[in-house]
């Protein structure tokens, strides 16, 4: 059983303030991210919603992370979030008519959501992963690709630019209902990066939402 | 989906809102649920020779040239305003029937009329099922329990009898018999295959036939009565009751997938609330009664009664059931309270609820985060009755109750035109 003193334990020893360098942390915060992980694990990215007090103790969790931040200049350290990314738990979830009209009950499953950042392009592609049973099985994608804009040491602009839906059998599916799955999964706006180790991000948006990652590997 | 009446005339004087018959998605206490009650009474050994050669077409053609159109579907025009509190109709005294007998005693008394018929109809039922294939006759018994009540066919024979009382015919034909044996046979079929897509073991506390003889036997006997039916119904040798009956089937589909397209959707309307309905229960209730009224040879004004008899006390039946899946008890139920709701299936007292800012705005958040806090199906309950859903349902159900008997009035006095009148009681009775 995991009980909070644990990790009280372990943030009151933590002393180092991480400016550059960010691998000695790890152990420091590893119950922590046990905790989170475990927390996250169950509630299925929190997608199609989470209880009260589910989400209670996924806020403290995050929120002892953040007060730990060990790369506190994100944004000036952005060569940290290149690569790819899997999100464990957000705020963003699917719920009643909405879930219904996209078909996501029976006939449709939800797989992984994955981002890819190149830093080069200065883009953000997110990835959701579908898969559809029935008569006709097979796979697909929503890729939402965003460019991304240094605002602050801890905040990106984002800015839409492109999103496909892929193979033409999904979007058959989605046809009717495609507004509103861009606009549940659509990035514009801003995001603070409030977390940052190497195997680990939490970020906010503009909305509200909270963002759980981890590097997928 | 489009929908458009038969013909011109089809006007009924009585017509409201679209009279919804919706199967429930779940099984809940409904009459015809009682079908597989096993009764331990024995049956006359009465057994009719199942006729399986076609019965003789109608010497006199029943209007058919006139049918080009799909038949007649609920009408946008028809829309039912939503009655708020003070438009809600009194209790309207429909009959002096003495309560303290019971919901038994009435149902003895609307079956007397058809009493034969019924028993005659049990037997044939299960030869049917059990002739042909004898892997069904042992599922036979549970399709076609002798303890059932057979609501809709007892209502094919009382409007057969109506309405050949009406035209001076000294009995019902052989064709109206077959009729009420096709309509028990299409609601059958699609119960026991609901059964098996709900995943039910019970059906009012008598095990399934997806639960004792697995899946595939249920989906076969399922097909074998759909086809049978058709079988049968394709034999009246009557285009327009062939194209009538043949509707529901498609109805029956129709209900289902946008009852399953809507579900958590709080803006529903009572409009399409009363569409599903029509499709899922009062399709097939509706059409099997002017089909009667068609063997009866009855002018095209009767027919068009008959089946705004059928179609709102379809109505009426499925309001009913909604209204108990928030007021029975999980003992009553067999299940608990409030499952349409916990599932999604927005019905009458919710939609109603949902018009009454007093509750709205609570109702709206736990609908749509779909339960997922402990105890919100209860809370969902207590706003829906606080707001005045049940009661509000309540009265729907009466006015559709009110319609039903309006439309009986073309038929001159008969025992069976009273029994169509008690039943109009008996299905409200459940709710008042």
């Amino acid at each position: 059983t995991h009980t909070h003193t644990h990790t009280h334990t372990h943030t009151h020893t933590h002393t180092h303030t991480h400016t550059q360098d960010t691998h000695t942390h790890t152990h420091t915060h590893t119950h922590t991210h046990t905790h989170t992980h475990t927390h996250t694990q169950g509630t299925d990215r929190g997608i199609f919603g989470t209880t009260a007090a589910k989400k209670a103790t996924i806020n403290d969790l995050v929120a002892s992370l953040e007060a730990l931040n060990p790369v506190a200049a994100p944004i000036d350290n952005i060569h940290l979030c290149a690569g790819s990314w899997e999100l464990l738990f957000s705020t963003i979830t699917i719920t009643g008519a909405k879930r219904t009209k996209l078909g996501l009950r029976e006939f449709i499953q939800l797989g992984a959501m994955l981002q890819e950042i190149d830093l080069e392009k200065k883009e953000a592609t997110n990835i959701v992963q579908f898969s559809v049973s029935g008569l006709s099985q097979f796979k697909g994608a929503l890729s939402i690709r965003a460019g991304y804009e240094p605002a602050s040491p801890s905040r990106v602009h984002i800015n839409f630019q492109e999103a496909t839906l892929a193979p033409a059998q999904l979007q058959k599916l989605f046809e009717k209902n495609y507004d509103l799955l861009l606009s549940i999964f659509n990035p514009q706006g801003y995001l603070d990066i409030t977390y940052l180790d190497d195997q680990h991000r939490l970020g906010r948006d503009d909305k509200g939402n909270l963002f759980v990652l981890q590097r997928a590997h | 989906m489009q929908l458009s009446r038969l013909q011109a005339g089809e006007r009924m004087a009585a017509s409201s809102t679209a009279s919804t018959s919706s199967r429930p998605l779940l099984h809940c206490q409904t009459p015809s649920a009682s079908r597989f009650k096993h009764s331990c009474r024995h049956r006359p050994a009465e057994q009719l020779s199942f006729p399986t050669t076609a019965l003789p077409s109608s010497s006199s053609s029943t209007s058919t040239s006139n049918i080009t159109t799909r038949v007649i579907t609920p009408s946008r025009a028809e829309s039912l305003a939503v009655p708020s509190q003070e438009e809600l109709p009194p209790p309207t005294p429909t009959s002096t029937y003495n309560k303290v007998k019971g919901n038994e005693g009435l149902l003895a008394s609307i079956v007397a009329p058809a009493q034969a018929d019924v028993e005659i109809l049990n037997v044939n039922l299960k030869n049917v099922v059990g002739d042909r294939h004898p892997m069904l006759m042992a599922a036979a018994e549970q399709i076609f329990g002798a303890g059932g009540k057979k609501l809709r066919p007892l209502i094919v024979f009382l409007v057969a009898r109506a309405t050949a009382s009406l035209m001076n015919m000294s009995d019902i034909n052989d064709r109206q018999r077959r009729l009420a044996e096709i309509t028990e046979m299409i609601h059958t079929a699609s119960l026991v295959h609901d059964d098996v897509l709900d995943d039910c073991d019970t059906r009012r506390g008598q095990t399934t036939v997806n639960s004792m003889y697995g899946t595939r036997v249920a989906v076969l006997a399922g097909d074998f009565l759909f086809a049978q039916s058709s079988w049968f119904l394709a034999n009246l040798d009557n285009l327009e009751v062939i194209k009538l009956i043949s509707q529901v089937i498609a109805d029956f589909a129709n209900g289902e997938i946008s009852q399953a397209a809507s579900l958590f959707d709080t803006e529903t309307t009572l409009e399409s609330y009363m569409d599903k309905s029509f499709y899922k229960t009062a399709s097939l209730i509706a059409a099997s009664c002017r089909s009667a009224s068609v063997f009866s040879e009855v002018p095209l004004e009767v027919k068009e009664a008959m089946y705004g008899y059928g179609k709102h006390l379809g109505l009426a039946f499925q309001v009913v059931d909604d209204v108990l899946d928030f007021t029975q008890t999980a003992e009553q139920l067999g299940k608990p309270q409030g499952q349409d709701l916990a599932s999604g299936n927005l019905t009458a007292p919710v939609i109603y609820a949902l018009q009454n800012p007093a509750v709205k705005d609570e109702l709206l958040q736990i609908i749509e985060s779909e339960f997922v806090e402990e105890g919100s199906v209860a809370r969902a309950l207590q706003l829906v009755e606080a707001g005045g859903g049940i009661e509000a349902a309540r009265g729907l159900a009466r006015q559709q109750g009110d319609l039903a008997l309006k439309s009986l009035d073309c038929l001159t006095d008969s025992p069976s035109k009273r029994s169509l009148q008690l039943m109009v009681d008996y299905v409200l009775d459940r709710i008042f």
